[in-house]
């Protein structure tokens, strides 16, 4: 840039010593009459490439060489004639002029290059900023933009909360103070913005819509900043970065709120399970146990001990279904750590079938375990609950008790346990619903949270009328294959 | 016969019921809601009025049953029944561990309660005397002594090893032994580390004498505790 500008000198000043050369030796071909118009004509060339006062001051020099050698009497600066001295006036004026409006016509195309330029530089910015998720990742770039953008500045200095300070770069209290007040009343303050105006330094907010988001630290040197051109483009910036961080603040509010609403809902949801799945054996506890209070004369010792045993049966139910809540609550906790080790598939199955006998269930289900199966790395509390939940649901809903099979197979990479009855069945809405008619309320969430924990997996298939399917998969540990 | 039972229980109504049918039963029962309580009853208990059964509820008031346990074992032979609620799984194994005879989940059945009692009384009996060394139940034989084992009248054979097991078992049939007690009895200290060990071995003796290992008849899986060979007949 410079050297161009060196060069642009040597060039006019080097046509003006031809202009001058020519006039001083002069052709015959050189008149009075068409050395003028060569002079304006030169003189404008060379005012495009030389700076305002000099291409004046070099006009005003080739208007008096030609002068002297020229026009009569020659060799001197007397001007005899009136006509001559009106053309002399007339070049002067003109070769004035034409350097003069060339020189505007070349300063406005700069401006508007300039203007252009930072236009541009906004938009890729602003683009910058919408594609980044958060906005706050992109202060160096805007650090980068600020400094090029600066004049008079020691230094550039930005932040959200605090000040981050480029190594090397040390601030006093003052400019922590101003940064915060800054940061508090979402205005520009310091030197020549009417505010704070005894500061040295200059502070630019990153404004939003109701308040700043970070600050911009200008460390000023003795100039002024009073109307700068920079201090509004630079302003600009800021605030681009002020919009976006709001933005991101809003979205991130917005999302807060959807999860509450939604957690919210889960937890009522959850709530509601366990009261409608306690009802029912409640509701069957309180008749039988009013029974025997109201009626203990009428009735007879088989009807009392008919009645206990619902009583007996239906309390199972409510301790099954307490089991399942609390082991649930447990799981949902942050952070679970469920304690698993290698335990035998044929362990499980006999607990479960062990749990069955102790609740004198009439109807044991068909039990095929395939010989050789690996140990798997499990919490077997947890796993017994869900077959027993599964085995449980099947016997007691699927209108065929005594058709409930359990099988256990190995398949790729997974033990298969697989509860079948040849009931009544779901259809999809049912299973996607976990049906609570079918007493799958909480007991569903449970096992499909021990599933998860166990990176295993559980599914219903069914067709209404042909039974239903739970196949519930865990994977085999690396180890055991 | 009669026995004196101590029932460490903080659960008023729980307490009571329970208090209800071991006196139904014949037995006599002293009743503690707390730690405190019951260590005092303990401290107090006169000479020829001592308590033969402890029953042992961990979510005490005022600490850890744990406490209690150690007590009764300094101070007496009779054996201690740990009565736990779900969420404490582990205390109970821990309990086990630590001396405690065996345990029931609530809720509970007064017939698992009384079934429970007898056992453990029989165990802690035959302290003094030689074990029983004959265990028969449902066609199944096994003579410890001679080291013969016979179901249906044939002849089982086992490695020594499944034979230390199933010989663990039956001296303490009719209670549940913890993982970590098989470990350290049939293998040693140093293999409470292999706790897969005893998951294989229950597994090779199921497919030995029952019928259906899925559905055992003789060794009983303990969930999350360890197993329970049935009592003999």
């Amino acid at each position: 840039m410079k050297l161009n500008m060196l060069s642009a000198s040597v060039l006019g000043v080097t046509m003006w010593a031809a202009l001058m050369l020519l006039l001083k030796y002069p052709h015959d071909w050189i008149t009075l009459a068409n050395a003028p118009v060569l002079l304006i004509l030169v003189s404008s060339i060379y005012s495009l490439l030389l700076p305002l006062a000099l291409s004046l001051a070099l006009s005003a020099l080739a208007v008096l060489m030609f002068n002297y050698q020229m026009v009569p009497p020659v060799h001197t600066f007397h001007v005899d004639l009136h006509e001559h001295g009106i053309l002399l006036i007339t070049m002067m004026g003109v070769s004035w002029l034409v350097t003069y409006l060339l020189r505007r016509q070349k300063q406005i195309a700069a401006r508007e290059h300039e203007q252009a330029q930072r236009t541009l530089q906004l938009m890729q910015w602003s683009e910058q900023l919408r594609e980044v998720e958060d906005p706050q990742t992109l202060l160096p770039q805007l650090v980068q933009l600020v400094c090029a953008l600066t004049e008079n500045c020691r230094s550039v200095v930005l932040g959200f909360q605090e000040p981050e300070l480029p190594a090397g770069t040390t601030l006093n209290k003052l400019h922590f103070e101003g940064f915060q007040a800054c940061l508090k009343e979402n205005k520009a303050l310091g030197k020549s913005t009417g505010r704070y105006e005894n500061l040295d330094d200059l502070y630019l907010p990153m404004r939003g819509k109701s308040k700043a988001h970070g600050v911009c630290l200008c460390l000023g040197d003795s100039a002024e900043f009073d109307g700068q051109p920079w201090v509004r483009d630079v302003q600009a910036l800021l605030d681009q970065m002020g919009l976006a961080c709001e933005r991101r603040e809003n979205l991130l509010r917005a999302q807060n709120a959807r999860e509450l609403a939604q957690n919210q809902k889960t937890r009522s949801l959850f709530l509601t399970s366990i009261a409608h799945d306690q009802r029912t054996p409640l509701a069957s506890i309180m008749t039988s146990a009013s029974a025997i209070l109201e009626q203990a004369d009428q009735l007879s010792k088989e009807e009392i001990r008919r009645y206990a045993e619902l009583i007996h049966d239906e309390s199972e139910q409510v301790a099954r279904l307490t089991d399942n809540t609390l082991t649930l609550a447990r799981l949902s906790g942050d952070q679970v750590q469920v304690p698993k080790q290698l335990e035998s598939v044929e362990d499980m199955v006999a607990a479960v079938f062990q749990r069955l006998r102790q609740r004198r269930q009439p109807h044991l289900p068909t039990v095929k375990v395939q010989a050789g199966l690996p140990l798997l790395n499990c919490n077997m509390v947890l796993v017994e609950q869900v077959l027993d939940n599964l085995i449980d649901n099947a016997i007691k809903h699927s209108g065929a008790p005594h058709t409930v099979e359990l099988n256990v197979t190995r398949r790729e990479g997974e033990v298969l346990f697989e509860v079948t009855d040849r009931g009544k069945g779901m259809d999809a809405a049912q299973i996607a619903l976990g049906d609570r008619s079918r007493g799958l309320g909480i007991g569903l969430q449970l096992c499909l949270a021990v599933a998860q924990i166990h990176a295993g997996q559980l599914v219903f298939s069914s067709q209404a009328g042909s039974g239903l399917l739970a196949s519930f998969a865990l994977p085999v540990p690396v180890d055991q294959e | 016969m009669a026995i004196r039972i101590l029932l460490i229980e903080d659960d008023r109504e729980l307490g009571k019921a329970l208090r209800n049918t071991l006196i139904t039963e014949g037995h006599s029962v002293s009743t503690a809601a707390s730690l405190s309580e019951a260590q005092a009853l303990l401290a107090n208990q006169l000479a020829g009025q001592v308590f033969d059964l402890f029953l042992l509820d961990l979510g005490l008031p005022d600490g850890d049953g744990r406490a209690f346990l150690d007590l009764a074992r300094r101070a007496s032979q009779a054996p201690v029944i740990v009565i736990s609620a779900r969420p404490q799984e582990e205390s109970k194994i821990e309990l086990l561990d630590a001396g405690a005879d065996d345990y029931l989940v609530k809720p509970f059945s007064v017939g698992e309660l009384l079934a429970r009692i007898r056992v453990a009384l029989r165990h802690r009996g035959n302290l003094a005397q030689p074990a029983t060394l004959l265990y028969q139940r449902d066609g199944l034989h096994i003579d410890l002594v001679k080291r013969e084992i016979s179901l249906h009248g044939h002849d089982v054979k086992l490695t020594p090893t499944e034979y230390e097991l199933l010989a663990r078992l039956v001296r303490s049939s009719g209670q549940a032994v913890t993982h970590r007690q098989l470990l350290t009895d049939v293998w040693g200290p140093d293999y409470l580390e292999h706790t897969h060990y005893t998951r294989l071995y229950v597994g090779q003796l199921r497919a030995k004498i029952e019928k259906n290992p899925a559905d055992p008849h003789f060794i009983l899986t303990e969930t999350g505790v360890g197993y329970r060979m049935l009592s003999g007949d």
